[in-house]
């Protein structure tokens, strides 16, 4: 594992990068700085200093406590929508590719019909009908990520059905399904993963687009995505602001394509840079 | 280091930031790429208006590029709020209050070369109280009984009942008198009599109007004008550095005002609109129901720190529903002074002594949204646990407003002298109040000027004694504009810009 | 081959009649009201009935969807209830900004990642490489919105050299259009650039290492030429369909940069009808931005398939 990582030093760089954002929100559920939510105006727009070591927000809010509760919404928000694409669209795929026939015919027209929407659009849609918050806007992205991991398994499938040891196994009189189960299943475990990686990264900016145009996770909650649109004109003023969450944003979106990018290369070192 | 409360020298300090450094340094230096233009008149607004129509739909956008500069009525408001003659120079009250007679200019032309006679005004004022009318004020026009010509420069107006706001509405936008030509093309292709005539639109960029030659009175001192949308804070920023923008009537971004003063280039304007800021209460829901819940809420905000957090201190606090600029207000601000051990004592009395729950529906607006965490805060200080949920106007005109499907709310009532609305009993504050309605019913029909604002200082107190909402604060208007910029207006008694006076000079 | 466009074209149909379900269902359940919106807050209830009538708000949902789509039928896309103009002319409008926009920002994208791909894979190992390849995972994790600003801030407000934003239009000239365009493409382009050119580089990389590249260097081919002339055509098909994905996002994907730069392009207006509820203009932008795509789709796969014969049976990947 350590030789592993010796090896890759991005593989390394992409965990430390994740596991600093995972620490982040897991910490902030016990501990903060300071109350994450408490206003306090006459200290609004304080620079950093030993109690405020990344300063306050304009409503005098402690901007590291922010940041840290920050990454339990927007790290929750891009796994949730994530799972709710592989949730739905591994066993889909898996469905399409296995069957084949009118099955895969039919799933891949609504892929099709899921991919030519345009996103954030259809995102912003889908919150003004089923309202503004943190699991809706998860909703909002894992909708895309349906046909994402559809496809992706499908395509797999597809490939792993003509291998020697599944067309054996269904001239042994295997079924399908366990087929699928027993068979299919395994070797997509780190495809999946490893495109997983990449959307958790996608959903991460998605979730900062949605905040920018005035949806997404409610107040007093914070999360990354909105404190740095809401303190986009501060930039000019007070410039620590926009650099917390937008490091924290960049920092884990750096990390998670690191992170895929590592996994890809450690299974297949021939396509290694 | 302890942590200091915002000065300009503290803010100074912070701007050679990291982030910025690609900007803020060159910001300092800044050459200024734009051309000026004199005669051109470019202004930033962040809402596109849906048509040109004023006397369609309630959008303030299309009163904020046609208002006075297009369209005009009868009567027109000024700066000041005050009631001038427009196309009508003068006119008599009958004794009872109940017929007016206007006298109209003679020689007044619509944009297309009609002429405008007292069988357009006829038809403007029919054509607003009709029934099927889809003037979002018609009610204001409910008092009136008929209107005739009497000769082409002659027009009377009888009412069924004195109103005493009559001069007034007529010189809201929605009154504005029209062509019968062109009333059904007005929404894209708007025909007034106004000193600019329609240019062109790009919809989704900009509107140009141009200066009507013909104009009937003195004509307007600029070539032309130009009504750019810039829909972001910061892209508004950016657009008046780049010397995209003339100036905004109001700049979005009142946190950057410091850094605009400071670039020498621009002059800031701050007045005041006729928005009233309130947190609306759900009269009819428990336990909002309960004078002494009211109550206790109007102690529990502190208005200094909502106005800090939503407009960043500018706005004048407001102790009812009125705007400290109006003629009939009084000053109602220290009925509930803030005080959050009385709210506690109020709540334990009206037996909630360990507060309740309670859901705040905030539109997607800088202010409500910013003031709202401020509220919430505030209000979770006395043990009311507030959970905000954020909504699109659609969404909150449709559960907030029309169906009273709420407890709580920001926003701001931006129409004119409209206390009235606490007289509509399915309003959705949805407040019921005899008194209030009697004394509605007095300023209406009060023909004297003093009668009236006794009567509107009346309504004031009740609203305030009922703690019906807890008035926040009047909206600010933030002009900033450059320097050569003249005759814009400072305050906005409606939401317009009026441009008949302005002009670009060399400072 | 024939036969493969008409099974596309009828897919395509499929996909275009299943969205035009689909958003006509989403957009009728989402609460609001245009006809309120209109009327603001001191409206007569009378007043907003008034104009749901005349907006044919009234009539029931499925008569609404078969006036809808006969009009579609017919190229009649309905007239905007807020700005009360045909949705078509509105569309047309948008799209001059729009098209170009997202052309500009391809064609950058593209030039930007082959460049930059060719670069890393022939300087691998350089410390100039490194710097380049950093920079795109950098381009990839920036919030667009921030770096657009930025841009904006520097270039505009600082520098001078762009409008902050807005478009003259194109009556104004190509000149000055273009020139407003210029700086939201690049905010457009380089994530995007930044994604075709990893996924271009690791092409290229897994080519160099194929037979018949190390055959080439081995008769003599200077690396140069290998790469460019041998392993390059070979990597092209996998940047193909990326390039087919990106085309449509970035005509669709490109309402964050328009807020930046206030462009009155296809996805603000989008926006905005769906803020105001102009129902019917939302399902207009949106049925045209899904036929772009879908047609972009099909433009791919007819490329694909004339790349790769295998794959003239339709999805047989």
């Amino acid at each position: 594992m350590i030789a592993a990582l010796r090896r890759a030093p991005q593989l390394a760089l992409g965990i430390a990068l994740c596991g600093c954002a995972v620490v982040a929100a897991l910490v902030s559920l016990v501990w903060t700085p300071h109350d994450p939510a408490a206003i306090d105006l006459a200290r609004a727009l304080a620079p950093p200093s030993w109690t405020h070591p990344l300063g306050t927000d304009p409503l005098g809010r402690d901007v590291l406590s922010m940041v840290l509760a920050g990454a339990r919404a927007s790290l929750g928000v891009a796994l949730g929508a994530v799972l709710i694409g592989v949730g739905i669209g591994a066993p889909l795929g898996l469905l399409a590719g296995v069957r084949g026939g009118v099955v895969d015919g039919v799933v891949m027209r609504l892929n099709d019909v899921a991919f030519a929407f345009p996103a954030l659009l259809l995102a912003i849609l889908l919150t003004s009908v089923i309202g503004q918050n943190a699991l809706n806007a998860a909703i909002a992205i894992g909708v895309f990520n349906i046909p994402v991991f559809a496809r992706l398994v499908r395509g797999d499938a597809r490939a792993l059905m003509q291998r020697d040891f599944v067309l054996a196994a269904r001239a042994g009189g295997m079924s399908r399904l366990a087929i699928a189960r027993r068979h299919i299943l395994p070797n997509l475990a780190d495809q999946v993963l490893i495109q997983g990686a990449t959307q958790v990264s996608v959903a991460v900016l998605a979730e900062a687009a949605l905040s920018y145009v005035g949806i997404g996770v409610q107040p007093p909650t914070p999360s990354w995505g909105r404190m740095l649109s809401e303190t986009q004109t501060f930039s000019f003023l007070a410039p620590h602001l926009a650099i917390a969450p937008g490091l924290a944003i960049f920092a884990t979106v750096l990390g998670l394509s690191l992170l895929a990018d590592g996994l890809r290369e450690a299974r297949d070192p021939r396509r290694a840079a | 280091m302890p942590a200091r409360p915002p000065r300009p020298s503290a803010l100074a300090a912070t701007r050679r930031g990291v982030l910025a450094a690609g900007a803020a340094p060159l910001l300092a230096q800044c050459a200024g790429a734009a051309v000026v233009e004199t005669g051109t008149l470019t202004l930033g607004l962040g809402l596109e208006p849906p048509t040109l129509d004023p006397t369609l739909g309630a959008a303030a956008a299309t009163d904020e590029v046609v208002y006075a500069n297009v369209f005009e009525g009868l009567t027109r408001m000024r700066e000041t709020g005050a009631i001038e003659p427009a196309l009508a120079r003068a006119w008599e009250t009958s004794r009872d209050g109940r017929t007016y007679t206007f006298r109209l200019h003679p020689g007044v032309r619509f944009h297309d070369g009609a002429p405008c006679e007292a069988a357009d005004v006829v038809f403007s004022l029919d054509r607003a109280r009709a029934e099927g009318s889809t003037n979002a004020q018609t009610a204001l026009f409910a008092p009136i009984d008929a209107v005739e010509a009497l000769d082409p420069l002659t027009v009377r107006v009888r009412l069924s009942r004195p109103a005493g706001d009559f001069l007034s509405v007529l010189a809201w936008g929605d009154a504005a008198i029209v062509s019968r030509r062109s009333a059904a093309t007005n929404a894209t292709d708007p025909i007034g009599t106004g000193p600019f005539r329609f240019d062109h639109w790009a919809r989704g960029a900009m509107i140009a109007l141009k200066r009507n030659e013909t104009y009937w009175g003195p004509p307007a001192q600029l070539d032309a004008a130009r009504f750019v949308f810039v829909p972001d804070a910061a892209a508004a920023y950016a657009a008046l550095l780049a010397g995209d923008v003339d100036g905004f009537p109001d700049f979005p971004a009142p946190e950057l005002l410091q850094l605009v003063q400071r670039d020498g280039r621009f002059r800031i304007a701050i007045g005041a609109s006729q928005g009233e800021t309130i947190l609306a209460m759900n009269n009819a829901r428990a336990p909002f129901t309960d004078l002494r819940v009211r109550r206790a809420l109007s102690h529990a905000i502190d208005r200094t720190a909502v106005i800090r957090a939503a407009t960043f201190g500018y706005g004048q606090p407001i102790g009812a529903h009125m705007a400290p600029t109006d003629p009939a207000y009084v000053d109602l601000t220290g009925a509930y002074p803030y005080d959050p051990a009385r709210a506690r004592a109020l709540l334990a009395e009206a037996g909630f002594p360990n507060g309740f729950a309670a859901r705040l529906t905030l539109p997607p607006t800088g202010y409500a949204r910013r003031g709202g965490e401020v509220i919430a805060a505030q209000l979770a200080a006395i043990g009311v646990a507030v959970r905000i949920d954020n909504m699109e106007w659609a969404q909150w005109l449709d559960q907030t407003f029309a169906n009273a499907d709420y407890d709580l709310t920001v926003v701001s009532h931006t129409e004119p002298n409209d206390i009235g609305i606490y007289a509509r009993d399915d309003y959705y504050f949805r407040y019921r109040s005899d008194a209030f309605n009697a004394a509605m019913r007095t300023a209406e029909a009060a023909t004297a000027p003093q009668d009236r604002i006794a009567a509107l200082q009346e309504a004031q107190r009740i609203l305030s004694r009922d703690a019906v909402n807890v008035f926040l604060f009047q909206f600010p208007k933030l002009g900033v504009w450059r320097k050569d910029v003249r005759g814009v207006w400072r305050d906005a008694p409606i939401p317009a810009n009026d441009l008949t006076a302005a002009a670009r000079a060399p400072a | 081959m024939i036969g493969f466009l008409l099974g596309r074209a009828a897919a395509l149909g499929a996909t275009l009649a299943l969205a035009s379900v689909l958003i006509f269902i989403c957009l009728d359940i989402a609460p609001g009201d245009p006809a309120a919106y209109m009327m603001g807050l001191n409206a007569d209830p009378a007043a907003i009935a008034a104009l749901r009538a005349e907006l044919g708000l009234d009539a029931p949902p499925l008569q609404r969807y078969i006036d809808w789509i006969a009009g579609l039928a017919r190229g009649d896309f309905g007239v905007s209830y807020t700005y009360r103009v045909p949705v078509a002319d509105l569309l047309w409008e948008r799209a001059q900004v729009s098209a170009p926009l997202a052309a500009m920002a391809f064609l950058l994208s593209a030039a930007a990642a082959f460049a930059a791909a060719l670069f890393v894979v022939a300087r691998r190992g350089t410390i100039a490489a490194r710097v380049t390849l950093a920079g795109a995972q950098a381009a990839i994790a920036a919030p667009n919105f921030w770096l657009a600003l930025l841009l904006a801030l520097t270039f505009s407000a600082g520098l001078g050299w762009f409008s902050a934003g807005g478009f003259p239009g194109w009556s104004a000239g190509a000149g000055p259009a273009l020139h407003a365009l210029i700086l939201p493409a690049v905010a457009l382009a380089a994530p995007q650039a930044a994604i075709l050119m990893r996924v271009l580089r690791a092409s290229l990389m897994e080519a160099l290492n194929e037979d018949y590249v190390r055959t080439a260097r081995a008769k003599g081919a200077s690396p140069w030429r290998a790469l460019t002339r041998h392993a390059l055509p070979n990597a092209l098909l996998p940047a193909l369909s990326i390039m087919g994905l990106q085309a449509s996002f970035l005509i669709a994907g490109a309402v964050v940069i328009e807020t930046v730069f206030y462009l009155p392009g296809l996805g603000r207006l989008a926006m905005q009808a769906i803020a105001q509820r102009d129902l019917i203009v939302v399902r207009g932008v949106v049925m045209a931005l899904v036929f772009a795509s879908v047609v972009i789709a099909f433009i791919v796969d007819f490329l694909y398939a004339l790349a790769d014969p295998r794959l003239r049976r339709p999805r047989a990947s």
